[in-house]
């Protein structure tokens, strides 16, 4: 009897763990996408947190509902004879997409619950940061010259909000799953992708 | 590990800085248009619609267009692939053609993708909406490290030969 696995084709242990992570990733995304309006809570409870340490007390509560965080804010807004208070709307998803990769990757590399639960409380402050910068450029920039005045931004307070969007919304969301992916299974990537120790 | 997460991050910041500041744009903008033209070439050789203006691709029969901004044109995914290459140790050959190899893997599914959301848009906004923001944003960044973990490997088996 020949050795039943002569002749089988043999993928590498990287392009086991790619087909694996595809495999998971639909799953994930749809997990992400039902899970996103009790995601959004602590979401929003830490953007709050980060938009609280202007010093400027703009945000008075948060509300939530349709995978959208809604701060509340102490400005007023005045529309001929109506008058409102700014409401920045940010949603939970956008800038969270990461979530469903980081779960497929962990998934992929076979890593604990404990592990991915790490994972996920390691991603919610960069996800935070996102939607933070978000609401507050959409308070000091983005709602008319009014509300930017009443504000209290300086011009260069507001330089330092677009870097910080441009930082949450180009870089955080891609660069932060993947990072805190290959460092929490550093020693999966060393032992099975890399090849260094076994393979 | 710690040598290359602090590299990691040092690379990272200073070409995103770099992309940032005014002669980065310089740089970004007629990549940008590059990036506009290509899609609209592929597109041309699908069913020869497609008319690029700057960073802005059109249908000259519906009318539909797409707008190519920061976060599509590819960039952002280059610069975290070159941090990831150029701070792991490997030698600068190894590192020239992981580089050249990554990029091209890099902007032919950013074509791709620019392509299937011009299709994805005529037919179903919603559709659009979600390969948009969410799908393609994470296959593109699930493609940089597919890349990455194979370009490693070969490095990492080519020193242990």
């Amino acid at each position: 009897m020949g050795d039943p696995r002569e002749g089988a084709v043999r993928i590498s242990p990287v392009w086991q763990f790619v087909l694996r992570a595809f495999a998971w990733l639909p799953l994930c995304f749809a997990a992400w996408y039902f899970a996103a309006d009790w995601y959004a809570r602590p979401l929003g409870w830490i953007a709050r947190f980060l938009v609280s340490l202007d010093g400027q007390g703009l945000v008075t509560s948060l509300e939530f509902g349709n995978r959208v965080i809604v701060f509340v804010t102490r400005l007023e807004i005045h529309e001929g004879v109506r008058t409102g208070v700014l409401t920045p709307e940010v949603s939970a998803l956008v800038y969270t997409f990461g979530l469903p990769l980081f779960l497929a990757l962990m998934l992929a590399s076979k890593a604990s619950w404990r592990r991915i639960l790490l994972g996920v409380a390691v991603l919610l402050p960069f996800e935070a940061w996102s939607v933070a910068f978000d609401a507050l450029t959409q308070i000091a920039i983005r709602s008319g010259f009014e509300v930017t005045v009443r504000s209290g931004y300086s011009a260069w307070g507001r330089e330092v909000l677009a870097l910080g969007y441009q930082l949450g919304a180009l870089i955080f969301p891609t660069v932060a799953p993947i990072i805190t992916w290959g460092f929490l299974e550093r020693r999966f990537i060393a032992e099975k992708l890399a090849g260094s120790v076994s393979s | 590990m710690a040598r290359f997460a602090v590299a990691f991050c040092l690379v990272l910041g200073a070409l995103f800085a770099f992309e940032l500041s005014p002669p980065g744009q310089a740089a970004v903008r007629p990549w940008t248009s590059l990036v506009a033209s290509a899609s609209a070439g592929m597109i041309r050789e699908i069913d020869g619609t497609a008319r690029a203006y700057g960073n802005t691709v059109s249908d000259t029969k519906t009318g539909f267009a797409v707008s190519i901004e920061a976060g599509c044109n590819g960039v952002e995914a280059m610069i975290v692939l070159l941090a990831g290459m150029l701070a792991f140790p490997a030698s600068w050959r190894q590192k020239l053609a992981g580089i050249v190899v990554g990029v091209l893997a890099v902007q032919l599914l950013n074509l791709v993708r620019i392509v299937s959301l011009f299709y994805l848009g005529q037919w179903s906004p919603s559709a659009f909406e979600w390969a948009h923001l969410y799908v393609w944003q994470a296959l593109i960044m699930l493609d940089v490290l597919i890349v990455w973990l194979v370009w490693m490997r070969w490095v990492t088996r080519a020193k242990a030969q």
